[in-house]
């Protein structure tokens, strides 16, 4: 809580360092001030989405990013859904989970294999399952996790719009033995499709998804 | 379809002989082949569809021409492996079996590629390369080992471990082995240099599966481990032994304290009380990289202190600071009633030496420089690295060393030392220069212990101030004189500090910190830029929805598009960016998107206030090849030029479409003026502020600004006792914030190109906030030159203190030569302004600043006129700190104004210059030729293999200092046992014996004119100017590049100086001439007297000069140098410190201490023809520097 406290207050006096910096600024003063608002609270305008495609409802941050589903690669561990957002940054889900992220700079996800990895209905009591993970930047090759999985009550702080918690069946995924770590959340829809996730690619680096436009269904 | 069949099956018949190939070879292929036809890596890897055990991060993609130049390093490699010379203390049977191990790998031309996602490489295609024809992939399978290199070629294979680092893993190999640096080769090719021993451990990735790891266990000079690692990340992965019993296990898991993994990490440096890298009160040696910037703020009764502190080199920090000082008044309570005391200062710190295995960091500071000399002091300290534990020993004068535990060790050289004058503390901002390094002297020290946890540090200090004897009769209660102390970072950018003082107080702390050389920001709200495509269209577009779009992704107004063959050329009415190549790539995007593809060549103009200073010329086929395909270095070329302008540049023919300039222009935003540092602590003002400009024509425009004040404290504003008899030209203040409506800014400007090279302005109306009147410029600034020379000369008169169009009765006339060199030696750019100042004072002022490459710049400035310090006042001469922050760096949109950070201690009337906007430098900034050379901070990778150079390269004369300095003193030794010197010997005695018969007469003409100002300037100057040349020579010997002409010519220079110095105190003692001054005339001579030491012969002086400049005049063709020199001549005839024949003996003796070394370290320019190896023969080609 100290932490959190004081990561705020450092964050209001970079903003007001930067208030006063645009206040300084001579020429398109206006435009710079408008420009350090938009650096603390970003615009979150209308977004115009093609109807024909499916997209992913993704929020960092209290950011808002749309991504598009691009391909579906078949391997052989199932079909694996490749997504776009618009800075041409790659998403792989496999089954809701997800098994690879390409950014341009940032945390990657390279590669992800599990083993003994329980379909989403045959999660009645808590479960074991091995995970092999790739990350980099710096080169953290085989990170390997036993992952206990179970299911939940809908949590109360999901960032879940337009469909209730309650139609959907809610797993908690944590890195069992470990001291630290934000565990995932997945939602998944009658159908036995994921619709909404939260989930962290590094401590610092949370995140939710859900499928959009949106049914109680899931996405189809 | 059936050739695509066909395709498809040589294809596959390619992919398994390469498979087959690849496995024969031991390679553990997953998959392999060759190309056949041209296509995309993501097609290719769509194709092959990798899954476990391939191991995509080990990609390697094949190019034959990059294997020529591999093979071409890895024959250097060979011949200095097998070469005595380069490390005659290495086995020659360990030299060979690295040489043999070398030798086994062939150059396979490995380009690497940093992301291998096909579909993300689909949609970034500027990184998926086009594979061609003969060209090769392999796709390893996945290690489970890593490999060590030792120095002499054998190998060493443990299992690979994610909790492990390069230590772990060679440790494994051999517990003893001994290597403080390590080369981990990763899987991808990029090599990072590690620090392994306690003294340089750094923080580092943990190899992975299959890299390799190079060690230096064998005495190699560092090129050599490194080149080899180079070479290894040219082989891709280190592949698994067939036998897998011969890989060792995983090292054991290593934990520390509390079962907390231990991992290797950065020395931490963290700010003491006084805001520089140190303990809690007293400093360390260590430093921060440059770039970095710190805002500390501490208190521990009574002192809080907020310190700003810069690290404009690796080598040289600067801090400002302020002290409030809580148990004391700033002055009688009638001035300034309750207010408290407040101090200001500024420090420096001087990296001395880098630590080594044996040797400590040393480090040199000056503190409370340019302030009152409260706390004055300075020291030499030094730190030494173990493990976690970062020891400091140091000795502290002044403030530093008042407990006086220890006699000064200088006084050995003049007792006077031994006495320290107090501060003057009246005359605030002399440099204290007669007080540094004498009186008590203490030693100080600590130790700095890194706990487990990262964010924690713990402090133990020695401090070596004595409490009781504090500035302002201060004394206080010190019961230890240990200080303990906890760090905790909470972040990367914000550190806690708590401390125990004097054994009897807390102290509390608070930094905020980082590097402001890598500031920068995404631009997720700059206009979307055009997506790049590799069709052409075939029509002539719409010119007019082409400006459209160019004027929204630029945000700037379009005067002309001209269509002339297959050239089309864009011009922009004042275009102005900080980030230039991200906006040339949005027009060229826009461009491309619709120009026919008959257009092969884009200029990108901008009119510059109608100077036309220049254009980019864009290579569209290149430069569409680098956006849309990822090309390895061989076939890199740079598509976009800076070229300047010429005859007609902009009255080209074939206009498209023209439109008018955009005559007005407006902005409204807020403003901030503030003052700090006063009897009254904070003064500011803040309110809103309109600002417009109207071009009557391109080069001639009105600009006025209107502020509107919202609230402002300076009805506290207190006017301290003037002590001046200056006109008051900037010390009332606090009347020009009293009216809430203010005209700032209200002037006409008219600018003018005479020639290429020379520019013109004129102006008149309200300049500044303070005066008005009129004035002109002329700057003369050739096209990508590093220098500049300007003149402005101003009448202007005070203005009215509601800053509207009236005037108050005080006029001037001022204005300055100023001359502007960017040095090119670590971005340091030099201006010098000589002039008169508004108050009539006569002076100059020299500012000195470093630009880094994302347009943050760091300097000083300082003026000095022929005011005297009493008549100045407070501060006794002008001076000021700044840092400048790009909005672009910090912003998400692309921004061309700048945060400007001032620390300028206090506002005088002595060297005060007119702050008038639109000055000529500023304006004609597109002329300096390297607008694409600065752009936002990266950490993309900036060569294929990190920290391997591609190649061999000559050390320089840096790093052998010592032997190249030893060298230079055997040459000269062996010179004196030659012929030739002796024959030089007699000619320079016979010369210096005839110049005796000027002896007399030059000193008649000194007693005579001596006493003159025009004697008096020649003496002052020529008597300084043997430092300047060393100083500078130092300069650009430590900042220039390890083997560049200058970094040569810099260090002849110092060692011909230093060579010079011993030669001449060695002749004074054994010729024993008296000076002039002594009265005893020209033939009185004391030889091989103990006392001869200041005795006349040869001149000192004058031997450094010419000592130190003659290598400059050989390098560089410039013998108009030795006129130069000659002026120390002229200085010490005229002060009668030397006769005529000594100053001549003195330029004789340093020409030739000059030409000698010169000769020894002459840079050999490396531009021939060279010869090199290939796979199918020999190359020829033509070397240049």
């Amino acid at each position: 809580m100290i932490e959190y406290i004081a990561l705020r207050a450092v964050k209001i006096f970079g903003v007001f360092v930067l208030a006063i910096m645009a206040g300084c600024s001579l020429d398109r003063s206006s435009q710079t001030v408008m420009d350090v608002y938009r650096l603390i609270r970003p615009a979150s305008g209308q977004v115009v989405l093609n109807p024909n495609i499916r997209y992913l409802r993704i929020l960092i941050d209290g950011r808002e990013v749309f991504m598009a589903l691009g391909h579906i690669d078949k391997t052989p561990d199932g079909a694996v859904e490749v997504w776009y957002s618009s800075d041409a940054d790659v998403l792989r889900l496999l089954d809701g989970r997800l098994v690879g992220a390409t950014i341009k700079t940032g945390v990657n996800l390279l590669s992800v294999s599990f083993s003994q990895l329980p379909r989403w209905d045959a999660v009645g009591k808590p479960a074991v399952f091995d995970r092999i993970r790739d990350m980099s930047p710096g080169y953290r090759y085989g990170i390997k996790e036993k992952m206990l999985i179970r299911t939940i009550a809908p949590p109360k702080d999901s960032q879940l719009e337009l469909i209730p918690a309650s139609s959907l069946t809610w797993f908690e995924e944590t890195v069992q033995g470990a001291a630290e770590g934000d565990p995932a959340y997945y939602a998944v829809g009658k159908d036995g499709i994921v619709v909404y996730a939260q989930q962290c690619l590094s401590s610092d680096f949370c995140f939710s998804w859900q499928r959009w436009p949106s049914s109680a269904a899931g996405a189809k | 379809m059936s050739s695509n069949k066909q395709r498809s099956r040589y294809f596959s018949l390619k992919l398994i002989t390469g498979l087959l190939l690849a496995a024969v070879s031991g390679q553990q292929a997953w998959a392999a082949g060759e190309i056949e036809q041209e296509m995309r890596l993501s097609r290719w890897l769509n194709t092959v569809k990798p899954q476990p055990p391939a191991y995509l991060p080990g990609l390697a993609w094949m190019v034959p021409e990059e294997a020529q130049k591999q093979e071409h390093i890895k024959s250097q490699l060979l011949e200095k492996i097998q070469s005595v010379k380069i490390a005659p203390e290495v086995p020659r049977a360990t030299a060979n079996n690295l040489a043999a191990f070398v030798g086994s790998f062939s150059a396979t031309g490995r380009v690497v590629v940093e992301k291998i996602d096909s579909r993300w490489l689909e949609v970034n295609p500027q990184y998926d390369p086009l594979l061609k024809a003969g060209q090769k992939i392999l796709i390893p399978s996945r290690p489970t080992s890593v490999t060590v290199v030792k120095g002499d070629g054998s190998t060493c294979q443990v299992t690979h471990s994610i909790e492990s680092y390069a230590l772990d893993y060679v440790r494994r190999c051999n517990r003893d082995v001994n290597s403080s640096l390590i080369w981990v080769v990763q899987p991808d090719g990029l090599i990072q240099r590690n620090g392994a021993a306690p003294w340089n451990e750094t923080e580092q990735n943990p190899p992975a599966p299959g890299a390799w790891i190079v060690i230096n266990d064998s005495g190699w000079p560092v090129d050599i481990p490194e080149q080899v690692a180079r070479l290894l990340a040219t082989q891709g992965v280190a592949a698994d032994p067939l036998h897998s019993e011969s890989i060792l296990p995983a090292p054991a898991s290593n934990q520390g304290l509390f079962g907390i993994p231990v991992i290797p990490r950065n020395n931490a440096l963290t700010s003491n009380d006084w805001g520089v890298i140190g303990l809690i009160q007293t400093p360390t040696a260590r430093m921060e990289s440059a770039g970095n910037a710190v805002i500390n703020l501490s208190k521990v009764w009574p002192y809080t202190r907020m310190t700003a502190s810069f690290q404009i080199m690796d080598w040289f920090g600067l801090s400002v600071r302020w002290i409030d000082i809580s148990n004391r008044l700033y002055g009688a309570a009638n001035f300034s009633g309750d207010q408290t005391y407040k101090d200001k200062s500024v420090d420096v710190k001087l990296k001395l030496l880098n630590e080594n295995d044996i040797l400590p960091q040393m480090a040199l500071g000056l503190i409370d420089l340019g302030g009152t000399g409260l706390f004055a002091g300075e020291y030499l300290v030094s730190s030494k690295r173990t493990g976690n534990l970062d020891w400091s020993l140091g000795l502290g004068w002044g403030y530093l060393g008042s407990r006086g535990n220890l006699g000064n060790p200088l006084s050995v050289l003049d007792p006077r030392f031994s006495v320290r004058p107090p501060p003057n503390v009246g005359l605030a901002g002399n440099l204290n220069a007669s007080s540094m390094f004498r009186g008590k002297t203490s030693l100080f020290g600590g130790v700095q212990y890194q706990t487990p946890w990262e964010n924690i540090i713990l402090k133990l200090e020695y401090d070596g101030s004595n409490y009781q004897h504090e500035p302002l009769n201060n004394p206080l209660k010190q019961d230890s004189p240990f200080n303990v102390g906890v760090v905790y970072r909470l972040n990367q950018f914000v550190d806690f500090a708590m401390n125990f003082e004097r054994g009897n107080k807390l102290g509390t702390g608070l930094t905020l910190h980082g590097d402001l050389s890598r500031i920068s920001t995404p631009k997720p709200n700059d206009p979307v830029s055009v997506p790049v495509k590799t069709v052409y269209p075939t029509q002539e577009p719409d010119w007019k929805q082409v400006t459209a779009q160019l004027e929204e992704t630029t945000g700037w107004h379009v005067l002309h598009i001209k269509r002339s063959g297959s050239e089309a050329t864009v011009c922009f009415q004042n275009a102005d960016a900080n980030n230039w190549n991200g906006y040339i790539d949005r027009i060229v995007a826009v461009l491309h998107g619709k120009a026919t593809g008959k257009i092969s060549l884009f200029r990108i103009q901008s009119a510059d206030a109608g100077l036309g200073m220049h254009e980019f010329l864009v290579n569209r086929r290149d430069w569409v090849e680098a956006k849309t395909s990822f090309t390895p270095a061989h076939h890199k070329r740079s598509a976009v030029l800076e070229k300047p302008a010429y005859r007609g540049f902009m009255n080209q023919q074939g206009d498209a479409l023209v439109q008018p300039m955009e005559r007005f222009s407006s902005s409204t935003g807020m403003f901030l003026d503030h003052s700090f540092g006063g009897p009254e602590g904070l003064l500011y003002r803040v309110g809103v502020k309109a600002r417009g400009n109207y071009n009557f024509r391109d080069d001639t425009w009105w600009t006025g600004a209107l502020q509107l004040g919202l609230n402002d404290n300076y009805n506290r504003f207190i006017h301290a006792p003037n002590t001046s008899n200056l006109p008051r030209v900037r010390t009332q203040i606090e009347s020009y914030a009293k009216s809430p409506v203010n005209l700032p800014v209200f002037q006409v400007t008219h600018v003018d190109r005479l020639d290429r090279n020379n520019f013109i302005s004129l102006y008149g109306g309200m300049l500044e906030s303070m005066f008005g009147g009129v004035g002109g410029e002329w700057l003369y600034r050739p096209w990508h030159s590093p220098f500049a020379l300007g003149v402005d000369v101003n009448a202007v008169q005070q203005r009215g203190f509601n800053q509207d169009l009236s005037f108050l009765p005080y006029r001037t006339v001022t204005g300055h030569a100023s001359l502007y060199w960017k040095t090119g030696i670590q971005d340091v750019n030099v201006t010098l302004h000589a002039g008169r100042y508004l108050a009539g004072d006569k002076g100059v002022t020299l500012d000195m600043s470093r630009m880094f490459n994302n347009g943050v710049k760091m300097g000083a400035f300082a003026t000095k006129t022929n005011v005297t310090a009493t008549q100045f006042g407070e501060g006794s001469f002008d001076k000021g700190v700044y840092v400048i922050v790009p909005f672009d760096s910090l912003l998400t949109r692309s921004s061309i104004g700048n945060f400007n950070f001032m620390w300028h201690p206090i506002t005088r009337d002595g060297g005060a210059m007119l702050e008038r906007e639109f000055q000529l430098f500023d304006i004609t900034r597109n002329q300096s030729g390297d607008l694409l050379k600065s752009g936002p901070w990266t950490d993309e990778r900036t060569s294929q293999f990190g920290d391997a150079a591609d190649g061999f390269y000559d050390p320089g004369l840096r790093r052998p200092l010592f032997a190249a300095a030893k060298n230079d003193l055997l040459n000269a030794g062996r010179f004196a046992t030659t012929a030739q010197f002796w024959k030089s010997m007699m000619w320079m005695g016979g010369i210096t014996l005839a110049s005796s018969v000027l002896d007399k007469p030059a000193d008649k003409f000194a007693v005579r004119h001596g006493a003159g100002s025009p004697m008096k300037a020649a003496e002052a100057f020529g008597n300084i100017l043997p430092f300047v040349a060393l100083g500078a020579s130092g300069f650009a010997y430590l900042g220039d590049d390890q083997d560049s002409k200058l970094t040569r010519t810099a260090y002849s220079s110092l060692a011909a100086g230093g060579i010079g110095l011993a030669g001449t105190l060695g002749l004074k003692f054994a010729i024993g001439r008296d000076r002039p001054l002594a009265n005893q005339g020209p033939a009185s001579f004391n030889f091989m007297k103990t006392n001869n030491g200041n005795a006349s012969m040869p001149s000192g002086h004058t031997t450094i000069m010419w000592a130190a400049i003659t290598p400059y005049a050989k390098a560089y063709h410039a013998p108009w140098l030795y006129g130069l020199a000659a002026t120390t001549n002229l200085a010490r005839i005229g002060g009668r410190n030397h006769w005529f024949s000594d100053t001549v003996a003195g330029s004789l003796l340093g020409y030739g201490i000059g030409s000698i070394v010169y000769q020894n370290n002459r840079y050999t320019s490396r531009r021939g023809m060279e010869l090199r190896p290939t796979f199918n023969g020999v190359e020829a080609y033509w070397k240049m520097d």
